[in-house]
C-alpha cells in the first residue's frame, strides 16, 4: 500500500492500548489494540489484532474495516498501513495516534468542557472526514467520541469502520441496529432501514454539544428513553410536523408532547453562529438535517473558509439515499439552507 | 459554567441528578437487529422514474445476476480449460498484504478484452482432449430444468455435495522461535512463493462432481443471497481473472473460488450473514476449510471489496455484452439469456405507434 514496495515490514509489539470485542449475534470476536513500533523506520503505528476462529471465519467488520479504509485516503481519516495474517490472527496496521477525543476531553477539557476553538477545529476536521465518506458512498455508522482519534498535534481523525458500510447497492439486509445509542438518529430510533448519510450528521451533532458542554447531550438507557430525551429538547413530533412520521415501526400515538426547547438555553457556551449550524444537524427528519458539504460552508467555519478558494466544497450536494425508498416524496428544498458564503 | 449547567440540566432533566455521567452505552450490533431477514427486496419500492432507467440494478432479481454470475464463470472456466495448480510452497507462508499487492503489480496485466478474446481463440484452436466444455455430466444434472426454475425442485440435502478428500492437515507448520520481544509480520515469504500458496488453496484434485451452475443454484437454495452480492463476487472474480491475471480460472477451482467469494461478498456487503456451518455445509467444506478460503480470497483480492452502484452496473453491463463477443454458442448459456431477457425493459415501440 501507499506505493511502498517493502517486502519485508515488522513491528515490535509494546504496550497494549485498549481491547474489546467485535460483538456479532453468534458469538464475540476478541480484539486487542497494541502500540507498535516498525522495526524498519522507528515510527509508531497502531497495531488492531483480531482472533480469527475456525467457528465463524474472518469476523465481518474486520473484512469492512480493511476494505473501506484501504479506499478511504483522507488526513481525517485514521490511514490503514498494513495488513498481516499469523496462524490465527489477523493484524490491522494503523496509523498511530495519541488518544481518542473522549479521552482528550477528559485529559484536557474543563470538566469535560473544550474552548471554543478546539471544539470549531475538531468539528471541522470531522466534517471533513465525514464529508470524504459520504461522498464516498460510506456510511460510518458508529460516530462517537470513542471512535474519534486525536493526535498531538490536534488532528482528528474517524477511526473503526467496524460498521461503516457502503450504501447505494442492491443488497437484502439494513440494519437497524445501528451506531451507538447515545448518537443515534431519531429516524433510527423509529426503526427505519432507508436511513442515509444524514444518520452521521446527527451524531455529529452530538458530538459537538458534547464538546462543548462536556457531557453527553442525549445520554439515554434504552431506545424508548433515548427517544422521549430527544423529543424533551428537539420537541415531540407529529405527523403534521414531519410527515410519514406515523409509518415508522416505532411510532407511538401516546407519545408525551414536549415543546422545542431553544438550543441556545440548553446549551448557552455556544456562540449565536455554532448554535445555528447545530439546530441544523440536530434536525429531527432526517431529509431536513444539514449535509457535510453544507455545514462545511456554514459561516460558523467562516475562519477556515480560504478567500482564493470560495467554493471549495459543494453546498448544493443533494443527500444520497442507500435505498430508492419512500422517503422520496419528502425530497428537502435545497434552498432551505441558504448560501452560506458570507 | 457551574450555573449555565445547572440551569441546562434543570430545564430538560427536572429532578434527576446531574453528578455522574453515566458510562457510555455499548457500541450497536448490526446483526443482532431481529427483523433483519424480513426486508423486502429493494427492487419492491423503487420509484417509477427509476423503473424507466434501462439496465437498473435495482430492477435485477437476484437470480437473474446469480445466472449472469454462472454464465460468466462457465465462461472463463471453458476458455482457461484444465490448468493444474502451481507447484506446493516449500515453506508454510504467511499473507501479507502489501506483498500481495507488490505482487500483483508485478504480474502482468494487459487489457481484459484482448486476453478474453485470445483465451477464446486459443481455446477454439487448441484441439487438445481436454473434458468436455460443457461441465456438469454428473447424476445431480438436471439438465433445462434446473436450469429454467430459480431452484431445482430435487430433493437435496443441506450438506449433499462434498468438494474434496480430507484436507491435508497443517499440523506440520513449524513453530517460530520467540524473540526476546513480540515481533509481527518477520516471516515473510517471496512473494511468488506467497501468491501461489494462496492460489492452491482453491484447487482439487479432481473436478468436483456438480457443475458450476448447479452448485451455485444449490447454494442459492439453501443460502439466498442479494443481486449485489451476486454481482459484487462476479466482479472479484473477473477481476483476478481477467484483469489481474492473479489466478486462472478452471473447473478444479471455480467452486471454492465461488464459494469464497460469496462468503466474502456477503460480509463485506450485508448486515447479515448465514452462519459458518450452514455454509460450509452447502458449500461441501469444512468448517475450517472455508475459514481458510475466505481469508484466502480476502487477500487473493488484496481487500480491494468495495463495490458501487456504478461498478456493479459496469459489470452487469460487461457480463451482458461479454457473453455474446466471447463467442461461446452453450446451449446451458443460451437458456440463461433468456431468461435474462427479463431484465431488459419493453420496447416502447407500439406506444410511439399510437400516440403519433
Amino acid at each position: 500500500m501507499d506505493g511502498k514496495r517493502q517486502h519485508h515490514s515488522s513491528f515490535q509489539q509494546l504496550e497494549k492500548l485498549g481491547e474489546g470485542t467485535y460483538a456479532t449475534v453468534s458469538h464475540a470476536a476478541l480484539i486487542s489494540v497494541f502500540k507498535g513500533r516498525n522495526r524498519q523506520t522507528g515510527e509508531f503505528v497502531a497495531l488492531k489484532e483480531i482472533h480469527l476462529d475456525s467457528e465463524e471465519g474472518t469476523p465481518s467488520t474486520a473484512i469492512r474495516e480493511i476494505s473501506l479504509m484501504k479506499e478511504l485516503k483522507h488526513e481525517n481519516i485514521v490511514a490503514l498501513h498494513d495488513v498481516i495474517h499469523t496462524e490465527n490472527k489477523l493484524m490491522l496496521v494503523f496509523e498511530y495516534m495519541d488518544g481518542d477525543l473522549k479521552k482528550y476531553m477528559d485529559n484536557n477539557g474543563e470538566r469535560g468542557m473544550l474552548k471554543p476553538h478546539i471544539v470549531k477545529s475538531f468539528m471541522w476536521q470531522l466534517l471533513q472526514g465525514i464529508h470524504f465518506c459520504h461522498e464516498n458512498r460510506v456510511l460510518h455508522r458508529d460516530l462517537k467520541p470513542q471512535n474519534l482519534l486525536i493526535n498531538n498535534k490536534l488532528q482528528l481523525k474517524l477511526g473503526d469502520f467496524g460498521l461503516a458500510r457502503a450504501f447505494g447497492i442492491p443488497v437484502n439486509t439494513f440494519s437497524n441496529e445501528v451506531v451507538t445509542l447515545w448518537y443515534r438518529a431519531p429516524d433510527v430510533l423509529l426503526g427505519s432501514r432507508t436511513y442515509n448519510t444524514s444518520i452521521d450528521i446527527w451524531s455529529a451533532g452530538c458530538i459537538m454539544a458534547e464538546m462543548f458542554s462536556g457531557r453527553p447531550l442525549f445520554p439515554g438507557t434504552t431506545n424508548e428513553d433515548q427517544t422521549i430525551r430527544i423529543f424533551r429538547i428537539m420537541g415531540t413530533p407529529t405527523e403534521r410536523t414531519w410527515p410519514g412520521l406515523s409509518q415508522f415501526p416505532e411510532y407511538k400515538a401516546n407519545w408525551q408532547m414536549y415543546a422545542t426547547q431553544p438550543l441556545r438555553n440548553i446549551l448557552p457556551q455556544i456562540d449565536e453562529k455554532g448554535i445555528d449550524l447545530l439546530q441544523r444537524m440536530l434536525q429531527l427528519r432526517p431529509e431536513l438535517r444539514i449535509s457535510a458539504a453544507e455545514a462545511l460552508n456554514h459561516e460558523w467555519f467562516a475562519e477556515f473558509h480560504q478567500p482564493a478558494h470560495p467554493q471549495q466544497h459543494h453546498p448544493q450536494q443533494p443527500m444520497m439515499h442507500p435505498h430508492r425508498g419512500y422517503q422520496q416524496h419528502t425530497v428537502p428544498s435545497q434552498n432551505v439552507y441558504g448560501n452560506y458564503q458570507g | 459554567m457551574t450555573d449555565c449547567d445547572k440551569s441546562a440540566d434543570a430545564s430538560y432533566e427536572a429532578g434527576s441528578d446531574t453528578s455522574a455521567v453515566p458510562s457510555p452505552p455499548p457500541p450497536p450490533v448490526p446483526s443482532a437487529d431481529p427483523n433483519l431477514r424480513f426486508i423486502p427486496s429493494p427492487e419492491s419500492d423503487a420509484s417509477p422514474t427509476l423503473a424507466a432507467q434501462v439496465d437498473d440494478i435495482y430492477k435485477i432479481a437476484p437470480v437473474a445476476a446469480l445466472r449472469m454470475l454462472s454464465a460468466g464463470i462457465e465462461a472463463l472456466v471453458n476458455m482457461t480449460g484444465d490448468i493444474p495448480p502451481t507447484p506446493p510452497p516449500r515453506s508454510p507462508t504467511m499473507p501479507h498484504m502489501r506483498g500481495m499487492e507488490a505482487e500483483k503489480k508485478s504480474i502482468v496485466r494487459s487489457n481484459s478484452d484482448k486476453n478474453l478474446a485470445r483465451l477464446a481463440q486459443q481455446r477454439s484452436a487448441a484441439n487438445s482432449p481436454r473434458p468436455s466444455p460443457r461441465p456438469g455430466r454428473s447424476p445431480l444434472h438436471s439438465g433445462a430444468k434446473a436450469a429454467s426454475v430459480p431452484v431445482p425442485d430435487g430433493a437435496q440435502s443441506i450438506d449433499g455435495v462434498q468438494l474434496r478428500a480430507p484436507y491435508p492437515t497443517q499440523a506440520s507448520r513449524a513453530e517460530q522461535p520467540l524473540a526476546p520481544y513480540i515481533v509481527v509480520g518477520e516471516n515473510s515469504q517471496p512473494l511468488n512463493l506467497q501468491h501461489s500458496a494462496i492460489t492452491r488453496k482453491f484447487y482439487s484434485r479432481l473436478p468436483p462432481p456438480i457443475s458450476i451452475t448447479e452448485y451455485l443454484l444449490r447454494i442459492h437454495r439453501f443460502c439466498p443471497m442479494s443481486t449485489a452480492v451476486y454481482l459484487a463476487t462476479s466482479l472479484y472474480i473477473h477481476r483476478l481473472a481477467v484483469l489481474e491475471r492473479a489466478i486462472a480460472i478452471t473447473k478444479r477451482n471455480a467452486h471454492r473460488l465461488l464459494l469464497a467469494g460469496l462468503r466474502v461478498a456477503m460480509k463485506a456487503l450485508e448486515d447479515l450473514s448465514y452462519a459458518h456451518g450452514k455454509v460450509a455445509k452447502v458449500g461441501g467444506v469444512s468448517e475450517a476449510e472455508l475459514a481458510r478460503l475466505e481469508i484466502s480470497f480476502c487477500f487473493l483480492t488484496g481487500f480491494e471489496l468495495v463495490v458501487t452502484y456504478e461498478s456493479l452496473s459496469k459489470h452487469w453491463e460487461m457480463l451482458r455484452r461479454g457473453t455474446d463477443c466471447w463467442n461461446l454458442h452453450d446451449e446451458l448459456m443460451e437458456e440463461d439469456m433468456t431468461v435474462l431477457q427479463f431484465a431488459k425493459p419493453p420496447k416502447p415501440r407500439r406506444e410511439h405507434a399510437v400516440s403519433t
